[in-house]
């Protein structure tokens, strides 16, 4: 089972889910956050959005964010 | 183009640069458009039927257009299709296709090359046929996929397209479908590293950057080598020398100060 972060039911309806898949590109270590047909690598060291495909912060819900990292994997 | 469905698969508005064609008028309608850039996708055989009679009784000039049929098409039909389209995709039984919503928004994406749509298992090869929006296949051997620690093990038998594209899902096993493409694609690590060389900060990444945008080659500074050149853009040479900065920049038409900007 990949690892998939457990969502509030509100931001699991809207489409975010936060995930480790089995096969992954390992390097840089990362979570995958995904909403609908959008996806953004967050690195675990940097806290910054990898390449590709990059992206801005400002597009993921804070409370996405909030919950990375209460998890403490940001 | 797609056919054979109803707009309220869509709960709203038709993604972009999608159209519905419900009538057989649609059809020709539809076959006024530059075909190279056309996607046909029909949902099922009737629709596929109508599409066919249509392009030929009306002459709607469908050749070299894609056509992906989520239902076999007759077999009869299966020449006449081959002529007219191309690529033809499900043909046979056998793909795992995308939700018919997410499919048609990947298909419709800017970045139909890096989704999955289908794929199709063939368990004697060994081999995972995966075919992206942009209709391109790759090709991944089983062992492509290894399980990891102790976490689950693949189960080929249970292939689903998830995640818009994005997962490969066999069983309990996920594969991102950036990870697959990193490593049977070629074109894929080209674009992925040209992105990472982009975004960098090095003084070495700003000269590519500024180099290319002023259509220069690395050897149009002489007295500096193009070697020289090239071992600063592969930050090698992190500190060159002020005389150095001096001749790259004004072939820039910068200052040498400016060159780390760009």
């Amino acid at each position: 089972m990949p690892f998939d972060l457990p969502m509030p039911r509100k931001l699991k309806a809207e489409g975010w889910k936060v995930k480790i898949r089995e096969k992954e590109r390992v390097e840089p270590p990362h979570v995958t956050v995904m909403h609908r047909a959008d996806e953004w690598r967050l690195g675990l060291r940097d806290k910054q959005l990898l390449l590709p495909p990059g992206g801005r912060l400002r597009d993921i819900d804070p409370e996405v964010l909030r919950i990375i990292r209460r998890t403490g994997m940001s | 183009m797609l056919l054979g469905t109803r707009k309220g698969l869509f709960k709203g508005a038709l993604p972009p640069r999608v159209l519905l064609c419900q009538e057989r008028s649609d059809v020709e309608f539809a076959g006024t458009f530059p075909r190279k850039r056309v996607t046909w996708v029909s949902f099922t055989r009737s629709a596929t039927d109508m599409l066919l009679e249509e392009a030929v009784k009306r002459r709607v000039d469908v050749r070299g257009a894609h056509l992906i049929t989520l239902t076999p098409p007759r077999a009869e039909s299966v020449p006449a299709l081959l002529g007219l389209f191309h690529p033809v995709i499900g043909l046979v039984e056998g793909f795992r296709w995308l939700p018919k919503l997410e499919l048609i928004e990947a298909i419709a994406s800017d970045d139909a090359n890096t989704r999955f749509i289908a794929g199709s298992v063939d368990r004697k090869a060994r081999r995972l046929t995966l075919l992206r929006g942009d209709l391109q296949a790759v090709v991944a051997p089983f062992s492509l996929f290894s399980q990891s620690g102790d976490g689950p093990a693949p189960d080929f038998g249970r292939l689903r397209l998830t995640d818009h594209g994005r997962t490969v899902s066999l069983g309990d096993y996920e594969a991102s479908a950036d990870a697959v493409l990193y490593e049977l694609d070629p074109a894929h690590r080209r674009r992925l590293k040209s992105l990472r060389r982009d975004s960098e900060q090095s003084l070495g990444a700003a000269l590519l950057r500024l180099r290319k945008q002023r259509g220069l080659r690395q050897g149009d500074f002489a007295p500096i080598s193009a070697k020289e050149i090239a071992r600063i853009e592969r930050n090698l040479i992190t500190q060159p020398h002020t005389r150095t900065l001096e001749v790259i920049a004004s072939r820039l038409q910068v200052r040498p100060d400016e060159i780390a900007d760009y």
